[in-house]
C-alpha cells in the first residue's frame, strides 16, 4: 500500500469559513453512480469556479482553507473531487467531521493550523503562487520559503498515512467473528429474548 | 456504572480498539439510499467482499425521486438509472428495499422511525449527514461517506473515535407558535455551525421532554448543522408509546423486554458530561435565517445583523458574503421579506405534526399571488394517512401543490428546484448558496407553520398572529 510521508507542491488558497459541500460539489453532480475522475474534476466548485484561482494556481497539490471546511452534506463526492483535481493535502483551521473522515478514508491528508497561521500561509502563496509548500507527516511540520510551522493531526490518522493503512475495511473484516459475537450479545439483535 | 446514553451504547457495540486508536463499532441498523451507496457496492465487488449483515441493512430511494409523477421509468434517465441500480444491488445482496412499489418508501430519515426500524439503544449509520435524526428515539446515529458505507456493508462496522457529549438543557416551555425547529435554529445560532465538532449533543430538559417524537426528530435532524455528527434525546414513555405496534418494533413479550432495556440505556442522573449548555426555551421566538448557513438565524422581530457585530473576523466575512448573496441590507427587518416559493417538507419537517401545524395557518386561506407553494410528505404512508384525514384538501384548497414523498426541494437532485434568484421560505435544513437548485437561489429556513404564513402573505411574517 502507498505510504504518505511527505507532500510537496504548489498550493491554492480557498478563503472563507464554513465552506459547505454543496458549494464544493453542487448536488446536480451527485447524479451519478460512479466516482469518475473527469466528471468530478468538473464538479469541483462548479458554481464558484473562480475560487480555484484559475491559471495562477493551476497544478496545485495543496489546498489552504479556513474554518469548518466541508460542513454540511456527507457526500464523499467532495473529497473525491478535490483529489481528482490533483490535491493531496488540505491545510486548514478546522474541518467538518464527516468531511475529515471521508478524506482520511481515501488517503487525502487534512492537517490543522491556527487561524492566524492559515491566513498567513494563504497570503504567502497568494504572493508567490509558484512556491513549494511541504507537509512532513513524520515531523508534523509545514515548510514554506525559509519558514516552517507545526500542524495538528490526530495521531491515528497520521499513523494511517505513514503506514498506508487508511483503508480500514480489511482490518475490520478480519474481526468478523468477534463482530458477530459482540452483535449476538446485543438485545435488539437477538429479538429481545430473555435468556 | 453510571454513564451517558452514548457511553452505554458505545460499550455495547464496540468490537475492539483499532490499531489507529479508533473504535471498531458495530452498526445495528444500516440505512442506504440511491445517492451514496452505488459506489460503495462497486468498491465491495472490486475488493471481493460480501454484505456481512444484509438483514440489518435496509434501503429506500429519496433524493432523486420525482414528486409529481412517480411512475417508472422516471422521465429523468439518470434518476431512473440510480434507482434501478439500488434496486439491483439490494436484490443481489438480500437487502430489503422500500421502493415506490412497496408503498413504504419515503425519505430515509422519515421512514426509519415510521417503520419502527429506528429503536433506542441502536447504533445507526447512513450515507447521509442527517442521520442524526434517528437520535430522537434514543439511538446513536451517524452520517457517513461512501467509503464508510462500504466498510459497514463489508464488516458491519465503522471505525470511529468516540465523541464527547455536550448536554443541551432547555428549561421552560416553548410558547405557542414556537416549534422545535425554532429551538434547534436558536441552538445552532448560539453554539455556532462548527461548535459541535467532536461532540454528540444530548438534548434534554423540560422543553425537550415536552416535545412529541416527531418534533424531537426535527431537532436531532439538524444536529449536523451545528457541527455535531450525532444528537439524541433519552428515550422515555413517549418513545415507547410511539414505537408500539410499528412494523419492525418488537411485539408482545419482546416489547416488554425491550422497554426494560431501553429504560436502562438512558443517561443516568449522575452521568458526567464533557460540556453542559443551558438555555431557556420559554423566551425563544419564531426564527428565520437571513444568511447562507443555518447559524445565521434571527428571531422574527429582529433585524438582519451588522457583519461587524459577528463574533470574529471570519464570521464577519461570512456575514458580508451572506448579505451580498441574499441581497439584504444590514439592519433591515426580516419580517416582510417577499418570497417566491414556499416549501413544506424534507427530513427535517415533512411529518404529520408539521403539516397539521401548517394546516392551522393555511385553512380557509389562499396562497399569495405569484407564490409557488409545495407540500411534500416525507413518506408515502404519511401522505395517505394525511389524505384520509383530509389534510391534503386544506393545502390544495389554499393553492398548495400536494406532492408525493421524496426529498423534493430540499436539495435539488430532482425536478423541484428554485429558478434564478427566487427567494424560498423553506421548512428544510440548509440555506447554503445554491442548495435548492439554482446557483443564485435564496433560502430562508423556518418552521413549517412559518412557511405556511409566508405562503399566505407572500412575505415573511410572524405566524403567532394566526394562532
Amino acid at each position: 500500500m502507498t505510504k504518505i510521508v511527505q507532500i510537496a507542491g504548489k498550493a491554492v488558497p480557498i478563503r472563507g469559513d464554513d465552506i459547505d459541500t454543496d458549494r464544493i460539489t453542487p448536488a446536480r453532480f451527485l447524479k451519478t453512480t460512479t466516482f469518475d475522475e473527469e466528471f468530478l474534476k468538473g464538479a469541483l466548485f462548479a458554481d464558484d469556479r473562480k475560487i480555484l484561482g484559475g491559471k495562477k494556481f493551476s497544478g496545485a497539490s495543496v489546498m489552504i482553507v479556513n474554518k469548518n471546511f466541508g460542513c454540511g452534506s456527507s457526500r464523499e463526492h467532495s473529497p473525491q473531487a478535490i483529489k481528482a483535481f490533483g490535491i493531496k493535502a488540505l491545510i486548514g483551521v478546522s474541518f467538518a467531521e464527516i468531511f475529515a473522515s471521508n478524506c482520511e478514508a481515501i488517503g487525502l491528508v487534512t492537517v490543522r493550523v491556527s487561524e492566524r497561521k492559515a491566513v498567513e500561509l494563504q497570503a504567502f502563496v497568494e504572493e508567490d503562487p509558484e512556491a513549494i509548500i511541504e507537509i512532513d507527516l513524520q515531523e508534523k511540520l509545514i515548510s514554506y520559503g525559509d519558514l516552517d510551522m507545526h500542524f495538528e493531526i490526530s495521531e491515528g490518522a497520521r499513523q494511517n498515512f505513514l503506514h498506508g493503512t487508511w483503508n480500514i475495511t480489511k482490518t475490520m473484516v478480519d474481526a468478523i467473528s468477534e463482530t458477530r459475537r459482540k452483535a449476538g450479545a446485543i438485545p435488539y439483535v437477538n429479538g429481545f429474548k430473555k435468556n | 456504572m453510571s454513564g451517558t446514553l452514548l457511553d452505554k451504547v458505545w460499550k455495547a457495540h464496540e468490537v475492539r480498539a483499532l490499531p489507529d486508536g479508533r473504535s471498531q463499532l458495530f452498526i445495528g441498523l444500516h440505512l442506504i439510499h440511491e445517492v451514496t451507496s452505488p459506489q460503495a457496492f462497486s468498491m465491495l465487488k472490486k475488493d471481493g467482499y460480501k454484505v456481512a449483515f444484509p438483514k440489518r441493512t435496509f434501503a429506500t430511494a429519496d433524493h432523486i425521486i420525482p414528486t409529481k409523477n412517480q411512475k417508472r421509468p422516471f422521465s429523468d434517465a439518470v434518476s431512473e438509472q440510480m434507482y434501478a441500480e439500488l434496486e439491483k444491488n439490494c436484490k443481489e445482496n438480500g437487502i430489503q428495499f422500500f421502493g415506490i412499489e412497496s408503498g413504504k418508501n419515503g425519505i430515509v430519515h422519515v421512514i426509519g422511525p415510521e417503520l419502527g426500524l429506528t429503536q433506542p439503544g441502536m447504533t445507526i449509520a447512513c450515507g447521509d449527514s442527517h442521520t442524526a435524526t434517528h437520535g430522537a428515539l434514543g439511538a446513536v446515529a451517524f452520517g457517513i461517506g461512501t467509503s464508510q458505507v462500504r466498510d459497514i456493508l463489508a464488516s458491519g462496522c465503522i471505525a470511529m473515535k468516540k465523541p464527547g457529549v455536550r448536554k443541551i438543557e432547555v428549561s421552560g416551555k416553548l410558547q405557542k407558535g414556537v416549534y422545535s425547529k425554532d429551538l434547534i435554529l436558536k441552538i445552532i445560532r448560539d453554539l455556532g455551525v462548527n461548535g459541535g465538532i467532536g461532540y454528540a449533543y444530548e438534548y434534554a430538559g423540560e422543553a425537550v421532554s415536552a416535545l412529541g417524537i416527531e418534533e424531537r426528530l426535527s431537532i436531532c435532524n439538524m444536529t449536523i448543522e451545528g457541527g455535531a455528527r450525532c444528537g439524541y434525546v433519552n428515550p422515555d414513555e413517549k418513545t415507547f408509546e410511539y414505537l408500539k405496534g410499528r412494523e419492525f418494533a418488537p411485539k408482545g413479550e419482546a416489547f416488554e423486554n425491550a422497554k426494560e432495556y431501553w429504560k436502562g440505556i438512558a443517561s443516568d442522573a449522575n452521568a458526567k458530561f464533557d460540556d453542559v449548555h443551558k438555555m431557556n426555551g420559554s423566551t425563544i421566538k419564531p426564527m428565520v435565517t437571513w444568511g447562507i448557513n443555518p447559524g445565521q438565524a434571527i428571531a422574527i422581530d429582529e433585524n438582519v445583523p451588522q457583519p461587524m457585530d459577528a463574533g470574529n473576523v471570519g464570521d464577519a466575512a461570512t456575514a458580508k458574503d451572506a448579505l451580498e448573496y441574499m441581497g439584504f441590507e444590514a439592519g433591515q427587518p426580516i419580517d416582510g421579506v417577499k418570497i417566491d416559493v414556499a416549501f413544506i417538507g424534507s427530513c427535517t419537517n415533512g411529518r404529520i405534526t408539521d403539516f397539521r401545524e401548517a394546516a392551522k395557518v393555511v385553512k380557509g386561506k389562499k396562497v399569495a399571488k405569484g407564490v409557488t407553494a409545495l407540500a411534500v410528505a416525507g413518506s408515502a404512508t404519511m401522505k395517505i394517512q394525511m389524505e384520509k384525514g383530509g389534510l391534503d384538501k386544506i393545502f390544495k384548497d389554499a393553492g398548495f401543490e400536494w406532492r408525493s414523498a421524496g426529498c423534493s426541494m430540499c436539495l435539488a437532485m430532482n425536478e423541484d428546484k428554485l429558478v434564478g434568484r427566487q427567494m424560498s421560505a423553506s421548512s428544510s435544513n440548509r440555506n447554503f448558496k445554491g442548495r435548492q437548485g439554482s446557483p443564485t437561489g435564496r433560502t430562508l429556513l423556518m418552521s413549517p407553520a412559518m412557511v405556511a404564513a409566508a405562503a399566505i402573505e407572500g412575505k415573511v411574517t410572524d405566524v403567532r398572529k394566526y394562532l
